[in-house]
C-alpha cells in the first residue's frame, strides 16, 4: 500500500509547478477568448452584419471564442482549486494522461455535436443561403414566424401522418421480429445450425440501402426485369406496380426493414440472453414447466430489461425514418405517402442547393423542421424513460 | 445429495426422449401432408384460372383470325364486337359456319373433281370452326358454372337453344330457298327449251320469292336469337369470377409450388436427419417444437438469401433473367465492369472511404471509451451525461451542413464523410462498459511498473480487448461501406462517389453510363439487367467478405454484457 501511494506520488506534479502551468495556460486562454471575441464582433460589424451572423469568418472566431472559454474555464478551475484543495487537484492530475486520450473526443462532440446546436439560431431567422451576403440574415419578424409557418402548412400533417404511422407500423411489426427470433434462436440447441441460421440472417445487414433498393427493383419493379410481374405476367394475372403505388409502400417498407435489420437485431438480445442462468431451467424442468412456460418464465423476463432499454431507445428515433431507405424508395407517384420528416428537410434545405445554385431552397425553414423533430423525440425518450423507471425498470439514464 | 439431484435429471429427459421421437414423425407427417395439402389446392387454383386464361387467348385468336379474313361480314361482325371478345367469337364463328354452309350450298351439283375437292375443303373449315365453336362454348360454360347466377344460366342456356333453332331455321330456310332458286334456274332452262308452261315457271319464281322471304325471316329471328344470347353472355360476363388477391398468389405460386414442396420436404428431411443423428441429447420438452423452430429458420433464412441468389444469378445469366429465362452462362457484365473505369473508381473510393474512415473511427472511438472507462475520474459523470444529451438529440441536417459546408469548407472532400460520424455514441458507450470489464489490477500493476496510462492502453488493454475493436470495426466500416446520404450530399465530384451513389444511378434512376465522362470513343455503356445485377454484387461483396474474418470475434465482442448505459 505504501509502494503505491509512494509511486502515486511520485507521477504528480507539486503544487507549485501545477501553478505555474495553470496560470500560463489561464493567460493563453483568456487571450484566445478575447482574440476570439473581438474577432466575431468586428467580423460582424466589418461585415454589417448582425453580431451572431454564421459567416465564414466569423465562426473561425467563434470556434475561437468557444475553445478559448473552455480553457478559460479549465485554467480557472485549476488555480482556483490549486488554493482550496490541492489533493483533489493531485487526483486531477493523477489522470493527466486520460484527459490527453479525451482531447479528440471532447473535440468532435465540441465540433460536430455542440456548434450545430448553435447553428439552430437560423431557425429564428430568414437564412437562404441563395439570398445575398447582406439580406441573408435577417430575424424573423415574429420570432417564430417559421414555426407558425410550418405548422400552419399542409404539408404539416401530411408528415406528421405519415411519419407517425411509419413508426407505429415499426413498433408493431418490426420491433417484436428481433424478439421473437432471439428467442427462437435460442431455443436452438444445435450449435452448428444455430450459427449458419446466425450468420444468414446476419448477411442482410451488410447490404446497404442502395443495394436493397436496386434489389426491390429487380424483383418487384415493372416486367420484364421485375421478378414478380414477370411471374404475375407469366401466369396471366395483372401486375403491381409495387415501386409505384401508395398502397404498397408501407408494407413494403416494414418488409424491407424486417429483412434487412431484424437478424441483426436479434444479436443484442441474444447477447442479453446468454447471460441467463441455466440453473433457472434446470430447476424449472424439476418443478415439471414445459419449455413454452420455461420461455414465457424464464427467458422473457431475463430480457426484459433489454427489450425495455431498446424500447426507450426507439423511442427516441420515433420521428426518424431511415432517410436512405425512404429517399431511395420515394418517386413522384408515392410522394403522398412516402414524404416523412427526413426527406422533406432534405427536400425544402438542401436539394435545391445541390441541384442547382438558384435552386428554391430555405435553410431556416427545413431547419426548423429538423429541430420541431428533434425536441419531440427527446420529449418522447424522456417521457418513455420516466415511465419505464416509474413502472420499476431501470431507465436508460 | 446433488448426485440425486442430476440423475432425476437426466430420468426426466430420457423419458422425454422417448416421447419426442413420437412426436417428430408425427410432426413431420403433419407438416408434409400440409405441405402437399397446400400445393394441391395451389395446383387446383391453378388449373381453374388457367382454364379461364386459356378461353381468353383461344378467344382472342379465333378473333384475330375472323378480323384478318378476307371475308367482309366476319370481319365486320369481329370489329363490331371488339370489346366484347368472348360474345364475338361466338357470333362471328356462327355466322362464318353459316357462310361456310351456303358455300357448300352453292356449289355447283355438276360432278367435276375439283368442285369436290372445293367442297370437301370447305366441309373440312366448317369442322374446325365448329371444334372450335364447341370448344370455345365449352369454356364459357365451364366458366358459367362459376357464376353463381343460375338464372342468368339458365337464360343463357334457353338463349343458346333458340339460337341454335334460329340457325336451324335459318338453314333450313336457306336451303330452301337455295333450292327453289335452282328450280328456277332449271324452270328458265325448261321454260326456254318449252318442256315447261309459263304458269308453272311463274309459280316457282313466286315460291323462290316466298322461300326468300321466309329465308330472311329466319335470318332476322336467328340475328335477334343471337343478339339475345350475346346479351346473355354479356351479362354472365360480371357474374364471371373476379380473380381475388388469393387466387392470384395461388397462380403466382403453383407454377412453382411443386418445387418449393420438394426443397421444404427436403430441408425437412436434412433436419430430422440431424435430430436423429444426434439423437436429440438437448433438454428434449417437446421435438416438435424444435422442428417447427427449425422449419422457421429455414423459411426465413431461404427468404434472406432468395433475392441476393436471384441477383448472383442474373448476374452470370446472358439474359439478365429477363422473363425468367436463364439463357447462357455469361461473365460478360463482369469484363463490362471491369473495363469501365467508372466503377473501378468507385470501388476504389468506396474502398478508401471505408478504410481510411474505420481507422479513423476506431482509434478515436477507442481512446475516448478508455479514458471514459476510469471509474474514479474526475468530471466523468459530466462527460458520460454529455455523451448521452449528444446521443439522444440532433441539431438536424440542415445545421450539420451548415457547418460542414459553409464554416468547416470541407464539401467534395472525404473530411466531410469522415469527420462528422467520427465517434458513434452509443458504440462508444459500448465499449466504455467493455473497458470497464476489464481487471483493474493487471493495469494497476502496469503502473507500478511504471507504465503511464497511453502505454498501458497500447501495451495491455489493446490487446486484451481485439474482440471488442474487431466488432467495433466492422460496424463502422459496414457503415461506411453502405453509406448513402453523407457522399450525395457533401460530395459533388461525380471522380468522388463511392459505389453506392452509382449504384443508384444506373439501377433505380435507370439513368447515367458505367462510362467516363473521359471515355468519349467508348459506344454507349448503358446497362443491361445482367451488368446492374453484376454491379450490385460488385457493391454489396466486398464488405459480406469482411463479415467472416471478423466473425469469430464478432460473438465475444458483442457478447460483453451490459448493453446499457
Amino acid at each position: 500500500m505504501s509502494d503505491k501511494s509512494a509511486v502515486i506520488r511520485q507521477n504528480t506534479p507539486n503544487p507549485r509547478s501545477v501553478e505555474v502551468v495553470a496560470y500560463g495556460a489561464l493567460f493563453l486562454s483568456a487571450a484566445v477568448f478575447l482574440a476570439g471575441l473581438v474577432g466575431m464582433v468586428l467580423g460582424g460589424f466589418l461585415n454589417q452584419l448582425n453580431a451572431w451572423a454564421l459567416n465564414n469568418t466569423v465562426s473561425a472566431w467563434l470556434l475561437m471564442f468557444v475553445l478559448g472559454a473552455a480553457f478559460l474555464a479549465i485554467s480557472v478551475y485549476v488555480v482556483k482549486t490549486n488554493r482550496k484543495d490541492p489533493a483533489k487537484l493531485r487526483h486531477i492530475a493523477r489522470y493527466r494522461y486520460i484527459y490527453l486520450m479525451l482531447i479528440p473526443g471532447a473535440l468532435y462532440y465540441l465540433i460536430f455535436k455542440f456548434l450545430p446546436v448553435l447553428n439552430l439560431k437560423i431557425v429564428f431567422q430568414v437564412y437562404s443561403p441563395t439570398l445575398q451576403q447582406q439580406e441573408r440574415v435577417s430575424w424573423q419578424a415574429p420570432l417564430l414566424m417559421n414555426f407558425t409557418s410550418f405548422f400552419s402548412n399542409v404539408w404539416f400533417w401530411k408528415l406528421l401522418r405519415n411519419t407517425l404511422i411509419l413508426a407505429l407500423l415499426n413498433i408493431t411489426f418490426y420491433f417484436p421480429f428481433p424478439i421473437i427470433m432471439a428467442l427462437l434462436l435460442n431455443e436452438i440447441k444445435h450449435m452448428s445450425f444455430k450459427r449458419i441460421s446466425q450468420s444468414v440472417l446476419y448477411l442482410p445487414h451488410f447490404v446497404s440501402w442502395t443495394v436493397l433498393g436496386s434489389l426491390m427493383i429487380m424483383l418487384l419493379g415493372p416486367e420484364p426485369n421485375g421478378l414478380v410481374n414477370s411471374m404475375l405476367k407469366n401466369s396471366g394475372s395483372d401486375t403491381i406496380p409495387f415501386m409505384m403505388s401508395e398502397a404498397w409502400f408501407r408494407p413494403l417498407y416494414i418488409i424491407e426493414l424486417i429483412w434487412k435489420e431484424s437478424g441483426w437485431g436479434t444479436i443484442i438480445y441474444l447477447a442479453a440472453l446468454s447471460g441467463v442462468d441455466e440453473q433457472l431451467y434446470e430447476a424449472a424442468v424439476i418443478d415439471g414447466a414445459g419449455r413454452f412456460k420455461q420461455l414465457l418464465h424464464i427467458t422473457l423476463p431475463s430480457i426484459l430489461p433489454t427489450i425495455v432499454t431498446l424500447l426507450i431507445l426507439r423511442m427516441g428515433s420515433f420521428l426518424d425514418s431511415g432517410f436512405d431507405q425512404i429517399y431511395l424508395m420515394l418517386n413522384s407517384s408515392n410522394r403522398e405517402v412516402a414524404t416523412v420528416f427526413d426527406t422533406y428537410v432534405y427536400d425544402m434545405g438542401l436539394a435545391g442547393v445541390l441541384t442547382s445554385p438558384v435552386g428554391t431552397t430555405n435553410y431556416s425553414y427545413s431547419a426548423t423542421i429538423g429541430v420541431f423533430r428533434s425536441v419531440v423525440s427527446l420529449v418522447l425518450v424522456m417521457g418513455s424513460n420516466a415511465i419505464a423507471k416509474a413502472a420499476g425498470e431501470d431507465g436508460v439514464y | 445429495m446433488k448426485k440425486s439431484f442430476t440423475l432425476t435429471y437426466e430420468q426426466i429427459r430420457q423419458k422425454q426422449l422417448k416421447q419426442s421421437k413420437i412426436l417428430i414423425v408425427v410432426g413431420i407427417v403433419l407438416i408434409a401432408v400440409a405441405i402437399f395439402g397446400l400445393s394441391i389446392f395451389a395446383s387446383g387454383q391453378r388449373d381453374k384460372l388457367y382454364t379461364r386464361q386459356l378461353l381468353i387467348s383461344l378467344t382472342q385468336s379465333a378473333y384475330t383470325t375472323a378480323i384478318n379474313t378476307d371475308d367482309g361480314g366476319a370481319k365486320a361482325a369481329g370489329e363490331d364486337a371488339k370489346g366484347y371478345l368472348l360474345n364475338t367469337v361466338e357470333s362471328t364463328a356462327t355466322k362464318r359456319i353459316a357462310l361456310l354452309k351456303n358455300k357448300l350450298g352453292e356449289t355447283p351439283e355438276g360432278t367435276d373433281a375439283g368442285a369436290a375437292d372445293s367442297a370437301s375443303s370447305v366441309n373440312a373449315q366448317i369442322a374446325q370452326w365448329n371444334t372450335q365453336l364447341t370448344f370455345i362454348t365449352d369454356h364459357i360454360n365451364a366458366s358459367m358454372d362459376e357464376a353463381a347466377n343460375e338464372s342468368i344460366k339458365a337464360e343463357i342456356t334457353q338463349a343458346n337453344a333458340e339460337a341454335a333453332k334460329a340457325r336451324e331455321n335459318y338453314t333450313a330456310a336457306a336451303t330452301e330457298s337455295r333450292n327453289a332458286g335452282n328450280k328456277v334456274t332449271k324452270g328458265k332452262g325448261k321454260l326456254s327449251r318449252g318442256t315447261m308452261t309459263q304458269q308453272e315457271y311463274d309459280e316457282l319464281v313466286s315460291a323462290q320469292a316466298e322461300a326468300d322471304r321466309l329465308k330472311n325471316a329466319a335470318y332476322e329471328a336467328q340475328t335477334a336469337a343471337e343478339t339475345r344470347l350475346k346479351d346473355a353472355y354479356l351479362s354472365s360476363l360480371e357474374y364471371m369470377p373476379r380473380l381475388s388477391a388469393w387466387q392470384k398468389l395461388c397462380l403466382t405460386l403453383s407454377s412453382a409450388g411443386w418445387w418449393i414442396a420438394l426443397f421444404v420436404l427436403g430441408a425437412e428431411a436434412v433436419v430430422i436427419g440431424i435430430l436423429v443423428i444426434k439423437k436429440a441429447k438437448y433438454k428434449p420438452s417437446s421435438l416438435l417444437m424444435d422442428v417447427i423452430i427449425y422449419d422457421f429458420f429455414i423459411v426465413l433464412g431461404t427468404a434472406m438469401l432468395l433475392p441476393l441468389l436471384y441477383v448472383a444469378v442474373g448476374s452470370v445469366s446472358s439474359t439478365g433473367l429477363a422473363q425468367l429465362r436463364f439463357g447462357k452462362f455469361d461473365i460478360s457484365a463482369y469484363k463490362m465492369i471491369a473495363l469501365s473505369k467508372r466503377t473501378l473508381r468507385t470501388l476504389g473510393n468506396s474502398f478508401l472511404i471505408t478504410i481510411v474512415g474505420t481507422l479513423f473511427n476506431i482509434s478515436i472511438t477507442a481512446i475516448t471509451a478508455y479514458g471514459l472507462s476510469k471509474k474514479d475520474l474526475p468530471g466523468r459523470k459530466w462527460m458520460m451525461r454529455l455523451v448521452v444529451v449528444f446521443m439522444l438529440f440532433h441539431a438536424g441536417l440542415i445545421p450539420d451542413y451548415m457547418l460542414v459546408a459553409n464554416s468547416l469548407h470541407l464539401t467534395n472532400t472525404y473530411w466531410a464523410i469522415w469527420l462528422p460520424v467520427l465517434i458513434s455514441s452509443s458504440n462508444l458507450i459500448i465499449m466504455k462498459n467493455f473497458f470497464q470489464q476489464l481487471p483493474e489490477s493487471i493495469e494497476e500493476s502496469a503502473r507500478i511498473d511504471g507504465c503511464n496510462e497511453i502505454q498501458s492502453f497500447i501495451h495491455i488493454v489493446l490487446p486484451m480487448s481485439m474482440a471488442s475493436i474487431a466488432t467495433f470495426s466492422l460496424f463502422y466500416a459496414v457503415g461506411h461501406w453502405n453509406n448513402y446520404q453523407r457522399a450525395m450530399i457533401y460530395l459533388s465530384d461525380d471522380k468522388k462517389y463511392p459505389i453506392t451513389v452509382l449504384l443508384r444511378q444506373i439501377v433505380i434512376l435507370s439513368q447515367g453510363s458505367l462510362a467516363d465522362d473521359v471515355q468519349p470513343d467508348v459506344q454507349v455503356w448503358a446497362p443491361t439487367s445482367s451488368v446492374k445485377y453484376a454491379t450490385i454484387m460488385v457493391g454489396t461483396i466486398p464488405i459480406i467478405c469482411v463479415y467472416p474474418f471478423l466473425q469469430k470475434h464478432f460473438t465475444k465482442g458483442v457478447l460483453m454484457g451490459s448493453v446499457k448505459g
